[in-house]
């Protein structure tokens, strides 16, 4: 069997990788695969999918990271992706990364795979952190009791990594094997259940034994691929001898016991959820984090700005045809480059969460304010989610996969869009900055605080609206600290960062150009298509007091937010200087209306991408259509009152 | 004592005994080592008084009393409010210094035994080491006792 996998460079079979949440499935996904990996989604779902490809002496593996899970149930779109990849992909060879400090959550997961297939390595990792705690594990003993080879790793230290490629180049087919007998009773029933499912053609391949144990843990999905259902229910009989079956490998295998006393873990612990002090020190994060965010990028932002303006005026200079000109210094350089003077901010954003999430803090976080969130049938998972909101709507949404509830689910991603994403950002400031001057930094001020309160009224209502106001639940781990890892929250920030790349490369080029298109055809200004659309839906905005240029922009921005500034800048700015100069416009409308748009821009219809995740996230279109409409009312009706009290002061 | 998970106060030490929750609740817990006969202590209690935090097979879990007040716990332990007439060791008080020397001056102290007499209304009435005094009800719930 070993032969032909030992042939020349050739691309082998699949290495999928498992292991409960936070045991560093991540660390040795990137210690197994380096820079090679790329990050796409699981086909229907949002549900970010890493692949990369493992090079080791003449053998080139394709590996894919599984979401982390506690069992092989399907109680969450995580497991169930998880599941289903191991059922239906069959991949060649099946990791479950454990956790050496806590060894036996990770063998009961480690348990259900065996069910499933026999060809399974155990890579125990967090080695080190387990010495230090004072315990010794015997991986041969280990490997002898679970009848499959065993490596002990450390992503931190980089030890096992070698012998783990050897392992997995080298690991052999098997059959499943049965590793520890149910009760009689139970036994008798999985062989009848077996005899059923044998004659079942469709369900060829997938283990019958697995199935008859998933059928008498009555796990719907199980149930309704074979047709069968059961009236009675032995998970918890089967959880139990699962448990009972590692104690015992346990008891053999890992010596030592944990040191008592006070660790590092519980000292910080201490303060960071202290009663008092957790609600500050949550505070404080999140200001510095803004802080950080928006100082640290100023600098950054406005040598971009510079650039790209020096570059404009370049090729301007060296293009004779005046549409052409107009094209690439007004349409493509200051379109994309209204989004690309944002690119900074996105990247420290993305730092700065992923140094939280790698220290194992947001976790904390939404322990602290679990309580307010549950006021509005959230929880504090649901937190995290609305807080990555504040980057980008779009990476807000796709994180709440991690939610388990399916209704605290869509609450959050429905939600979300009202959060103010980075790509308002610019909206605000060119607009505060125009009219408000030195107090432009308290009108973007009420701006976020109005986000927060229209995104918690919309959870309330749309809870009560879908879900008849039921909360949601909270099970959720809190894992040991880590020391972040540079390396691996450069790749973290990397990853999520070059979206906005991409999006800047696609959708905001091809919208550039349209616009442009659209303002330049058939004649510059108040001839254009740009003017036609605008004034055409000038008397739906009579209320608002928009002029027909603001309501262009805004058709446009609905291509994503950032968009409007691009817009504004070609129909009111000194296309030089981008998105500084918009004093015409301070001529047409008063204070209060630009307001008014400024709470319009903030509340309106998503952005298409937003939108096209709140598509996959949900699957139906359904939430799509109320995502449009609810905000369009909601924007409409609040801009609508702020511009009548803001004309009463 | 069989108690709710809810119930348990902070520290104190439990088993399971039973998961009274919809199988995928169940499920989920299980695989987080939920299982009867597992102990779990009651590690830390958020700012606003849920969720709590529960230690449980090595690892930190955290459950919102929803859940928790679903998850029945045999413990030898009870907050004293809801202790009936008898005799009990105090395991832990939950409270600063100033709790702590209040109550040593009435006698009750950790390790030390403690008769209750009476259950007058809001007040709970003990005995420690000759010493009578009455309690309130929030006081009690602070004060954790073991069944002799």
């Amino acid at each position: 069997m070993e032969n032909h996998r030992d042939g020349i460079e050739s691309r082998e079979s699949t290495i999928a990788l498992l292991g409960n949440p936070n045991v560093g499935k991540t660390s040795i996904f990137n210690a197994l695969t380096g820079s090679r990996q790329i990050v796409a989604n699981w086909p229907g779902v949002t549900v970010e999918k890493r692949a990369g490809v493992m090079k080791h002496h003449n053998h080139t593996v394709d590996v894919i990271d599984l979401p982390g899970t506690y069992t092989l149930g399907a109680t969450s779109l995580d497991e169930k992706i998880a599941r289903d990849f191991l059922v239906n992909e069959k991949p060649g060879v099946a990791m479950v990364i454990g956790d050496a400090v806590n060894l036996e959550r990770s063998l009961y997961l480690l348990l259900q795979v065996l069910e499933l297939r026999g060809d399974v390595v155990l890579a125990v990792n967090a080695v080190d952190e387990a010495r230090k705690a004072g315990f010794e594990i015997d991986r041969n003993e280990l490997s002898k009791q679970l009848g499959i080879p065993v490596v002990v790793t450390s992503a931190v230290t980089g030890e096992g990594i070698e012998e783990l490629k050897n392992t997995l180049v080298k690991s052999t087919k098997s059959g499943s094997h049965v590793h520890y007998l149910f009760s009689d009773e139970v036994e008798a029933h999985l062989r009848d259940l077996s005899e059923r499912i044998r004659g079942n053609p469709s369900l060829a391949g997938i283990d019958e034994r697995w199935l008859s144990i998933k059928l008498l843990e009555r796990d719907d999905e199980v149930q309704k691929i074979t047709g069968i259902t059961l009236d009675y229910d032995f998970s918890v009989e089967i959880a139990e001898t699962r448990y009972k079956y590692i104690k015992r490998i346990l008891s053999t295998s890992v010596k030592g016991k944990e040191k008592i006393g006070w660790n590092f873990s519980e000292a910080i612990d201490h303060v960071l959820t202290h009663r008092f002090l957790g609600i500050l020190i949550f505070l404080a994060v999140m200001y510095i984090i803004f802080q950080l965010t928006f100082t640290i990028s100023g600098p950054l932002s406005i040598m971009i700005e510079e650039l790209l303006g020096g570059l404009g005026r370049a090729l301007g200079g060296l293009i004779g045809i005046d549409w052409l000109r107009s094209l690439v210094v007004e349409g493509i350089i200051g379109g994309v480059g209204a989004v690309l003077v944002f690119v900074p901010n996105i990247f420290i954003l993305f730092l700065a969460l992923g140094i939280l999430e790698e220290t194992g803090y947001l976790p904390r976080a939404a322990f602290v304010i679990d309580r307010i969130m549950y006021a509005m049938k959230l929880s504090g998972r649901s937190f995290i989610s609305m807080l990555l909101g504040f980057g980008c709507n779009v990476s807000s949404i796709m994180s709440t996969r991690s939610i388990s509830e399916p209704k605290e689910r869509i609450v959050t991603i429905l939600v979300s869009p009202f959060i103010s994403c980075s790509a308002r950002l610019p909206v605000y400031v060119l607009i505060a900055g125009t009219f408000f001057g030195a107090r432009a930094g308290v009108v973007i001020f009420f701006l976020y605080v109005l986000s927060i309160v229209i995104t918690v009224l919309s959870a309330l209502l749309i809870n009560k609206l879908f879900f008849k106001g039921e909360p949601s639940t909270l099970i959720m781990e809190l894992p040991r600290y880590r020391k972040p890892r540079l390396s691996s929250i450069i790749l973290y920030t990397w990853n999520k960062g070059r979206h906005f790349l991409e999006k800047a490369g696609t959708i905001i080029l091809g919208a550039s150009v349209v616009i442009w298109v659209l303002s330049y055809f058939p004649s510059e200004g108040t001839g254009s298509f740009a003017a036609m659309i605008g004034k055409s839906l000038e008397p739906l905005f009579i209320p608002l007091g928009y002029t027909w240029e603001m309501i262009t922009s805004l058709v446009f921005g609905i291509a994503a937010k950032e968009v409007i500034v691009s817009s504004l800048t070609t129909f009111f700015g000194n296309p030089s200087v981008t998105g500084t100069s918009l004093g015409v416009i301070r001529t047409l409308i008063t204070p209060e209306v630009a307001l008014s748009f400024l709470v319009f821009v903030l509340l309106y219809v998503p952005c298409m991408p937003t939108l096209a995740v709140i598509k996959n996230e949900t699957g139906s279109y359904k939430y799509v259509f109320f995502s449009v409409f609810y905000s369009l009312a909601v924007a409409y009706i609040v801009a609508l009152i702020v511009r009548l009290v803001g004309g009463l002061l | 004592m069989v108690v709710p998970l809810s119930r348990m106060c902070e520290g104190e030490k439990g088993k399971i005994r039973k998961l009274e929750l919809p199988p995928l609740t169940r499920e989920r817990l299980c695989g987080l080592g939920f299982v009867s006969g597992e102990e779990i202590q009651l590690v830390k209690v958020a700012p606003f008084g849920d969720p709590k935090v529960f230690r449980i097979k090595g690892t930190d879990i955290t459950l919102r009393e929803d859940i928790s007040m679903w998850i029945l716990v045999e413990t030898s332990s009870v907050p004293l409010s809801y202790a009936t007439n008898g005799e009990y060791f105090v395991s832990i008080i939950n409270g600063g210094m100033g709790f702590r020397e209040r109550l040593r001056m009435v006698g009750v102290e950790v390790g030390k035994k403690i008769n209750v007499t009476g259950n007058i209304g809001k007040r709970i009435e003990i005995n420690a080491n000759g010493i009578r005094s009455a309690l309130s009800r929030g006081q009690a719930m602070r004060i954790i006792v073991r069944e002799r």
